[in-house]
Order: structure tokens, then C-alpha cells, then sequence
């Protein structure tokens, strides 16, 4: 895949404070991830692991307690870098008393765009969201499933190069969820950098290129989705149906060691299995962390070795 | 009107402007190096008083962190000049337009529901209130543009300070700032916005306003609808012997007034600059049966007489008003202002040519004295010149001319001699030509008949410019000629006119104030001054926004509103002056740690502090806290010249730009970006998303 890092995140720490300067909670603990150009990211973790934060550590909203972070080749609080970026909140934050047309015409105008651009491109969008028989009502009168379809088209009003999703199928019926999909993957094919944090693992798991896996704050996977869930320990074989006789005779046939494969293959387990177990793992065994740079192969063969516990379900 | 016009400097209001906000952006500075050297980075300052309170700081400063601090302070004004030069005027009004949308979302035009029933009912309180013209007038007027200031205040004032807290709390504008938008335009943004509103608002409210005013104010009334524009002079006075000095203080609290002695020299002598025919105004007569147009010099005068038994208490006071060209006068006083010529004064005034002429013989000017020389004898040739040279020019009057204006040159020179000389060859001419001269340069004085002092009124006299008659001297013959006196010709010198006004009565007195004569030019149209005053709330509700934009940028509602609602209070009121006397005064005993010394040690406030270095760091301790005092004092913005500027229509005059309308505009102006570069660093430094 493309080498070419889009977003570059180096020991970042967050700690939030009180008013008086006091420690509240560590919500990001020395976190080091690259995402690279055109590939679809997904951010997992149990609900207050931290991936809001760290979104919002990228688009400047918080500040750093420690470490430095690159968007786009700009630091976090550079407002020009958001020409390219957009950002769906995990709840979308608009203005309530604005229609859809109007809350895309505004937020088109606080880009470099003419207004021609501007109409067509929110046509487009509400079009594409389907909000087109509601594109006169106010916000306030939205279902919640409709205000995330406002605040996505809100996010691509600018066609931006990277896009940053927080919970984007969270609401949304199983059409929505399925076009938001169908959506990701079309942005990912027109060359454009996809960040999504989200519960879903199965869509998660449909789209991603690569995923971290976040827990209170610490990385503790981050890789190729097929890498990651790939299960050393096991062989599968794949034949056409087989009679019961057949079958102990296969059985017969491995217990010498002679048969002739029909297929043998690595399988896959669920992203499901995946996250549970390293949800469990971090409880167990608190403090042990991922070191995510150079040491891509190691990583893989300790992911393995964790997955082989229960493999025999 | 009864308040002293405050003189107005533009240049020297810009210079306050530049030191309070050079001194505050000084103060900034100095507070965030402190903040970086304490917390080495951002918030740190609370975090490091935080950590000392609850004695939890170790080790000494991380100096590293602290130089990168530093270095953090000075990209910080670096941005601060970037963000706020690189605005962007589309997204500014965008952000306008949706701040708009959003207050009349938020029902703000409900106002004009209030603003309707006000003048629905109003009427009624106010119909035939008072008898006299105007002040009918004065009650509508000024009920209207009260109403319509007080209506839009509160609606500015909630606006604004609810606008932004509300954005942040509901989290709207974190969606706005992941776009391209700069802080500051966020800010401006809402400037903008609520000005649009406020301006839409105020421009509804002013247009039925002016309607309700000119169709509710009474038929008897409706002449007294227009803005006088008035010239106002400068004044002076002569006492009792006809010198210049003050008028009698007839034992009033309030020094307002000046009063003249009755059947004396004492006169309260106004001196106008700038009047030509144009201040004149046009009047229609009847002359023999036609109506003609003529043009005529107004003057109003509100004059106040003071009756005592030495008078007859209960008669009228008259007063008598001359117009005069003392052009000897000033010539006498332009010699007598060199030095060891001071006795040349009253001679020339009273016509002495000769005598002049053998002082001036005597006079023996030093270097140092060159200077005023030269002053003083090229203001004799200035003064001089309009009746020594033109028309009616002799060689003697050419020549008294030319050795004045070489006594300047040769002064100028620096050469002693030939000033000398020159000095010899003027107090010759002025020997010889001593009777023509006196016929050439002579005190015109000219008058209308007395008037009686009408008190708590005004009194408007019209003047016919060409009505005058005088005695004069033949400049050839020397024989008395009677000559017509034309105002604006044998009076005006240079665009100067003076007005003395004496009492006839004796034992009564007159009591003038600056301005109680001023020279009437023609009127404006009422809604001239009307939209004036407009203007004038439209910048009171402009630094309300402004204010309250920038306290919003920080803090919450409720907190922003009574905030900037206290600085309304406090600007609107003397407070400011009052706090402001504080802080200059020279209060007894010292400042704060000065007075708590002297408590300790039992120190009586007049004994001096024995020098030494605690002294020292006392005196200076204190000094910077009367500093800092004064630099919130002046924080503080001035709203009374926005009262001022409302002063004016009620009371049937136009809205003087200069004293009343500058001064607002440039407190709104002054306020503009030190708010803005406030406004774009508290949301900069803010965490959005931390609450
Ligand atoms: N404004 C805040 N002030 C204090 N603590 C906060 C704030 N926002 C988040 N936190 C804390 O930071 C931690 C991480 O929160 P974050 O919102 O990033 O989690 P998340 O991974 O997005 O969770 P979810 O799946 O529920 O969306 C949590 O412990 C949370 O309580
Ligand atoms: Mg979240």
C-alpha cells in the first residue's frame, strides 16, 4: 500500500484538566500512529478509549498535553490545513435553526467556493443522502438518522482529501448504514484518506484497510486488517459437500497423512473475535502496549500467538 | 444648552488610544512571559499557581521548556498580526449572515412589539405637556430617542453576550472551526451580524419615529422642528475699567456663569472666527408692499440678570451688545508685547502716536530679545496692513507699513543694528504721520439698540449687516464724516468678529456664559439632526456589541451580560471620572503599602518616609499599582459622549460633529480592535471542547 503519510501521530498524550490546572483523566496515553495516503483507517476501542479525543486532537478542538501531531503535513492548529479536511462530529453539531440547503450553503462559504460550486455541490449531497424531500426543513425537526446524514453531507461539502468519520453509521437504518459503506469505499477508490472510529465492527471490518484498536487510552493493535486477523495456528480445508463416510475417511486419511488437499487455506476469524480478546487482554494484563513503528513482523506473530488461546471453539 | 462644549483633538485621543492599548498589549506581554516561565507552556500559569496553593511544586524551572515557551509567546503575535491582517471578508460575512439568521430565529425582532406599544400609548402622556413651544419639542424629541435607545441597548447587550457562550456550550461552533475559519473571524463574524441586526432594528425604529415626532408634535409647535446650527465664539471679559480680566462672581456655587457690572466699562466680550456673509441667513420682508428676500445675521442670546437693591429689583435688566474692530487695540497690544515696550500699550490705545513714537526711540533690544521683536512687530504690520495699504493708500501709511515689517526682518536677521535702525526710522514715521495714522488705525464700534434680558428664554436678534451708521475721521482732512458701516466689511477683520456685550442698569448685573450668544447660521432640516442622534445609538449599540462579543469570547452568558452591562453602568455615569480623580490624585499619606507603613509605625500622614532602599521599593510598589489603576480606569469605555450627542436635537440644535459626534465615533473605533485582538485570543487559547 501507499507509504506517503497523511496524518503522523507521535507520543501523543491528553490529559484533561479542571479549571484549577488538576489532572482528571488520562484520556491518550503516548499514542504513535501514521495513516497513510488513500487508505481507510478505522479507529476501534471500547466507548471512552479515547478515539474521540484523538480526533479532535487532529483537528485542533483540544490542544496537546504532550507530543506532536501532523495533518497533511500541518500541525493540528493550522486552520488552513482544513481547506482538505472533513470532519463528521459523533453528534452533529449545527446550527438547529438552519434548513439542510442552508446549513450546506453555509458551510460551502466558509471555503474558497463560488457560489455556482456551492449550489451544485449541495445538490449533489442532498441528493446523495437522501434528504431531498427535506432539504426545507429546519434542522430541529430532524430525526436523529437525518441529522447524520446532514452533518455528512456537511463533511464532504468541500470534496475533501481526508475525512474524518466519529461514529459515521451510528443512527442510520441498515440502508444508510449499507450506502455509508458504499460510500467509503467510493472515496477510497477516488484516492482519498478515510478516518473512521466506530462500534460496528462488521463494517468496520467490510471497509478498513488498516485499523488500531485503542483501550483507555493506550494502542494495543494496530495493522493490516487481514494481517491482524490472520490465524497461524490453524488449517482449513475447503471441499465440496461431503458424505459422513467420506468425511471419516478424510479423517482416517489426515490421521496417515496422505490425502490430497482439495484447499487449504489461512482463515480469517471476525474483527468480533479480535477486539473482544484484546479488550480481555488489556484488562488482564493492564499496561502492556503495542509498540507500533518499524516492527511490523514481530507485531503480527504476537497478535497470532494471543489468538491461538481460543482457537479451538 | 448648559454644558461646556468639551474641545475635541483628534490627534491627541489617538495618542491616549495608542498608549492605554500600547501599555495593555505591554501588560500582556509581561503576564504571558511570566506564564511561560512558570508553567513552560500553555494554561501553565494556572496550573503553576494551582500546584503552589496546594504545595505540590518541586524543582526548579524545566529551562528548556521555558525557552520554547518563550518562543511560543512570540508566534503567538505573530499569529495575532497574521489572523487579523489575513481575514477573510466572505467567511466574515458568512459567519455574519448565520449570527443574523440566528438572532431572528431567536424571536430579537420581539422588540418591535414592545417598541409599538410604547408609541402607540406614549402619545398620550405627552400630548400638550407643556405649553411652550419648545419644549413640546424637547419632550418629544426626547422621549423618542430615549425610548428607542433604551429598547435597542438591552437587545444589543443580550445579543451579543449570549451569542458565542451559546455557540460553544452547544458545541455548533467546533463544526464552524474545522473549517478554514480563523478565530478572529469568528469573532468579527459576530460583530457583524449583530450590527446588521442592530442596525435593521434601529433604522425601522428611527423611520416611525421620526414619523410619530413630526406628525404628533402640535401645529403651534411644528416651526420649532428645525436643528440650529450655531458659531460659537470664544469668551472673554473687561472689568469694571475696561481692562481685560474676569467677570463678577455674584456668589453662585456653580461657577457657570460671569456677570458684568451695570452702567460700567465692564463688558463680556465674545470674539467669533470664521464668519463670512455665508453664516448669514435669508428672511422674507414686506417692503412697500412686496416681499423681498434680505439677508440677515442671527444672533441668540440667553442672557441671565442679576438684580440687587442697589438697582431697582424689580424692573427689567437692559443690556446693550456692540459690534467692534479694536484694530488699534491690537496694534497697541502687538508693540507692547516686546520687551520695555510694555508702556506703548495704553498710549496707541488711547491714540498717542507721539508718545509711541518716543518710547520706541528709546528702545534698546537685546539678543534675546529679538525673538518677540520680531513677533510683535510682524503682528503690528498684519494688523495694520488692510488699513495702510489697498485703496487708500498714502506714502506716509506705505511706509509706517514697510519700517514695521523691517523691524521684524532685521529681529529675524538677528542683527542688532539694523533692528536698531530700523526701530529709529518707524518711531520717526510714527512721529511724524502721528495724525493720519490715528485717522487710518482706529477702534469701530458700532451698536443695537439695548434689549431687555429675558431669562430662561431665548432671544433671537435679528441683524441687518448694513444698518450701521459711525463718526469716522477723513483719512486726507481729519474732518468727522458720518459713514455707513457695513458689518461684514468695516467690522469682520479676517473672518474675526467680536461682540461686547455690556448692562445698561446700574447696580444690576448680566451673567454670560460661552454659550449663551452664538451666531445663528441657517438651519438644517430636522431629520438632518434627527438622523445624527441615529447615528449616535447606532455607535452606542455598536461598542455594546463589540463588548459583548469579546466578554462572550471568554466567558458565559449570564457572566458576559452583567459584565458588560457593569461597563455600560460605570462608562455611563461620572464613575470614571470619579475613579479616575482616585487614581491621579495625590491622596494623602501615599498608596497602599506607603499608608499600611505608616498605620504600622503609627506615622502621621504629612511626615516624609526617611529615604532609604524600602522606601524606594515602597514608592515604586505603589506607583505601579496607581498605574495599573489608571490603566483600568481608561478601560473603562467613556459612554457619556454618546449622551452628549442625544443632548443636542432635544434641545433644538444640530449634532455638532466636532464636540459630540467625533468623539463617539472614535471611542466605537478605539474599541474595534483592541477587542477583536482580545476576542481572537480568548477563543485561540480557549479549548473548545473543554468546559
Ligand atoms: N471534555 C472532557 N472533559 C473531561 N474528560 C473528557 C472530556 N471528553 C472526554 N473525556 C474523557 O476522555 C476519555 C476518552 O473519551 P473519548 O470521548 O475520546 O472516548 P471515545 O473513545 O470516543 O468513546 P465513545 O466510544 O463512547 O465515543 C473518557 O474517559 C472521557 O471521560
Ligand atoms: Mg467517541
Amino acid at each position: 500500500m501507499q507509504s506517503e503519510p497523511v496524518i503522523q501521530i507521535r507520543n501523543l498524550t491528553k490529559i484533561y484538566r479542571d479549571f484549577w490546572g488538576r489532572k482528571k483523566v488520562r484520556a491518550l496515553n503516548s499514542l504513535s500512529l501514521d495513516v497513510n495516503k488513500g487508505e481507510v483507517f478505522g479507529l476501534l476501542g471500547p466507548n471512552g478509549s479515547g478515539k474521540t479525543t484523538t480526533l479532535k486532537l487532529l483537528l485542533g478542538l483540544l490542544f496537546p498535553t504532550d507530543g506532536t501531531i501532523s495533518v497533511l503535513g500541518a500541525s493540528a492548529s493550522d486552520v488552513e490545513k482544513n481547506e482538505r479536511i472533513g470532519y463528521l462530529p459523533e453528534e452533529s453539531y449545527l446550527y438547529r435553526f438552519l434548513n439542510a440547503e442552508e446549513t450546506l450553503d453555509f458551510y460551502g462559504r466558509l471555503f474558497k467556493m463560488s457560489s455556482a460550486d456551492r449550489r451544485r455541490r449541495s445538490e449533489e449531497l442532498i441528493e446523495m443522502v437522501g434528504l431531498k424531500d427535506a432539504r426545507r426543513r429546519q434542522l430541529k425537526e430532524y430525526s436523529k438518522g437525518m441529522t447524520r446524514r446532514i452533518g455528512l453531507a456537511q463533511a464532504l461539502i468541500n470534496d475533501p482529501d481526508l475525512i474524518l468519520l466519529d461514529e459515521p453509521t451510528s443512527g442510520l437504518d441498515p440502508i444508510g448504514t449499507r450506502e455509508m459503506k458504499d460510500l467509503i469505499i467510493r472515496l477510497r477508490d477516488q484516492g482519498k484518506t478515510v478516518v473512521m472510529c466506530s462500534h460496528q465492527l462488521a463494517d468496520v471490518q467490510d471497509v478498513s484497510d488498516r485499523i488500531a484498536i485503542l483501550h483507555a487510552g493506550e494502542l494495543k493493535v494496530l495493522g493490516d486488517v487481514n494481517e491482524v486477523l490472520k490465524e497461524d495456528e490453524k488449517t482449513q480445508l475447503l471441499t465440496s459437500r461431503l458424505s459422513d463416510e467420506a468425511v471419516s475417511e478424510i479423517k482416517d486419511v489426515l490421521k496417515r497423512h496422505s490425502a490430497s488437499m482439495v484447499s487449504v487455506d489461512h482463515p480469517t476469524s471476525t474483527l468480533e473475535d479480535l477486539f473482544l480478546k484484546t479488550v480481555d487482554e488489556s484488562i488482564a494484563r493492564p499496561g502492556r502496549r503495542f509498540v507500533p513503528d518499524e516492527n511490523q513482523a514481530g507485531d503480527s506473530a504476537a497478535t497470532a500467538e494471543k489468538s491461538t488461546d481460543t482457537a479451538d471453539s | 444648552m448648559s454644558f461646556e462644549l468639551p474641545d475635541f483633538s483628534l490627534l491627541r485621543a489617538f495618542g491616549h488610544w495608542a498608549l492605554i492599548v500600547g501599555a495593555l498589549i505591554g501588560v500582556a506581554v509581561l503576564l504571558s512571559m511570566m506564564t511561560a516561565a512558570l508553567g513552560g507552556g500553555q494554561l501553565g500559569f494556572l496550573r503553576a499557581i494551582g500546584s503552589l496553593v496546594r504545595g505540590k511544586r518541586q524543582g526548579g524551572l524545566p529551562w528548556g521548556e521555558v525557552k520554547e515557551a518563550y518562543a511560543g509567546v512570540f508566534r503567538g503575535i505573530r499569529d495575532a498580526i497574521v489572523e487579523i491582517v489575513g481575514m477573510s471578508p466572505r467567511r466574515v460575512w458568512a459567519l455574519g449572515m448565520l449570527t443574523f439568521k440566528e438572532s431572528t430565529r431567536r424571536k430579537a425582532l420581539l422588540v418591535f412589539v414592545i417598541f409599538a406599544l410604547l408609541f402607540m400609548f406614549g402619545g398620550w402622556f405627552l400630548a400638550d405637556a407643556n405649553p411652550r413651544a419648545d419644549l413640546q419639542v424637547k419632550v418629544h424629541v426626547s422621549f423618542v430617542l430615549t425610548a428607542i435607545s433604551w429598547l435597542i441597548l438591552p437587545v444589543a447587550l443580550l445579543l451579543s453576550c449570549w451569542g458565542l457562550p451559546e455557540d460553544i456550550k452547544q458545541r455548533t461552533l467546533h463544526t464552524v472551526v474545522t473549517k478554514p475559519v480563523r478565530r478572529s473571524e469568528v469573532i468579527l463574524g459576530r460583530m457583524v451580524g449583530y450590527s446588521c441586526i442592530g442596525t435593521l432594528v434601529l433604522s425601522v425604529m428611527g423611520v416611525v419615529g421620526y414619523i410619530w415626532i413630526v406628525r404628533l408634535v402640535p401645529a403651534n409647535a411644528q416651526s420649532q422642528l428645525v436643528c440650529r446650527v450655531p458659531v460659537y465664539g470664544n469668551l472673554g471679559f473687561l472689568n469694571r475699567e475696561g481692562d481685560p480680566g474676569t467677570g463678577v462672581n455674584v456668589g453662585d456655587i456653580w461657577e457657570f456663569r460671569q456677570y458684568v457690572e451695570g452702567a460700567s466699562k465692564a463688558r463680556a466680550v465674545w470674539e467669533f472666527a470664521g464668519v463670512t456673509p455665508k453664516v448669514m441667513v435669508t428672511r422674507n420682508i414686506q417692503e412697500s408692499g412686496e416681499t423681498v428676500e434680505v439677508k440677515r445675521l442671527l444672533l441668540e442670546t440667553r442672557f441671565e440678570a442679576f438684580r440687587t437693591h442697589k438697582g431697582d429689583i424689580k424692573s427689567e435688566v437692559f443690556c446693550e451688545l456692540f459690534f467692534t474692530r479694536n484694530t488699534r487695540d491690537q496694534a497697541a497690544r502687538a508693540l507692547a508685547s516686546c520687551p520695555g515696550l510694555a508702556r506703548i500699550g495704553g498710549m496707541l490705545s488711547d491714540g498717542d502716536f507721539r508718545g509711541a513714537a518716543i518710547v520706541l526711540a528709546e528702545a534698546k533690544p537685546t539678543p534675546a530679545d529679538f525673538e518677540q521683536f520680531e513677533a510683535g512687530c510682524r503682528d503690528f504690520a498684519n494688523i495694520t496692513r488692510p488699513f495702510l495699504s489697498g485703496e487708500s493708500k498714502s506714502e506716509a501709511s506705505e511706509a509706517v507699513l514697510q519700517a514695521a515689517t523691517d523691524c521684524a526682518n532685521a529681529a529675524d536677521a538677528g542683527s542688532g543694528e539694523k533692528l536698531s535702525a530700523s526701530l529709529k526710522t518707524f518711531s520717526g514715521l510714527l512721529d511724524t504721520h502721528a495724525d493720519e495714522l490715528s485717522r487710518r488705525i482706529f477702534d469701530l464700534r458700532v451698536s443695537i439698540p439695548a434689549f431687555e434680558v429675558q431669562e430662561y428664554q431665548l432671544n433671537l436678534l435679528e441683524i441687518d449687516p448694513a444698518a450701521f451708521q459711525a463718526v469716522v475721521q477723513d483719512v486726507k482732512t481729519g474732518n468727522d464724516v458720518e459713514r455707513e458701516i457695513d458689518l461684514f466689511d468695516d467690522i469682520v477683520d479676517n473672518g474675526k468678529l467680536r461682540v461686547e456685550v455690556s448692562c445698561v442698569d446700574s447696580g444690576q448685573y448680566v451673567g454670560a456664559a460661552r454659550p449663551d450668544l452664538f451666531i445663528r447660521t441657517p438651519d438644517r432640516p430636522f431629520w438632518v439632526g434627527f438622523s445624527k442622534s441615529i447615528v449616535g445609538i447606532w455607535l452606542m449599540m455598536e461598542l455594546v456589541v463589540i463588548l459583548g462579543v469579546t466578554a462572550g469570547s471568554l466567558l458565559n452568558g449570564p457572566v458576559s451580560t452583567f459584565l458588560v452591562f457593569g461597563l455600560v453602568l460605570v462608562g455611563g455615569t461620572g464613575f470614571r471620572d470619579f475613579l479616575q480623580t482616585i487614581v491621579a490624585g495625590q491622596s494623602r499619606g501615599g498608596g497602599v503599602f506607603e499608608s499600611i507603613i505608616r498605620i504600622v509605625k503609627h506615622m502621621n500622614p504629612t511626615t516624609k518616609l526617611e529615604t532609604g532602599v524600602l522606601t524606594t521599593i515602597v514608592k515604586g510598589v505603589d506607583g505601579a499599582i496607581t498605574g495599573m489603576l489608571w490603566l483600568a480606569a481608561q478601560i473603562i469605555p467613556d459612554f457619556r459622549s454618546f449622551g452628549r450627542v442625544l443632548e443636542f436635537l432635544p434641545n433644538g440644535f444640530d449634532v455638532s460633529w466636532s464636540t459630540a459626534l467625533l468623539p463617539s465615533v472614535t471611542v466605537t473605533v478605539g474599541y474595534l480592535i483592541p477587542c477583536l485582538l482580545v476576542g481572537y485570543f480568548c477563543l485561540k487559547l480557549r479549548e473548545l471542547e473543554q468546559k
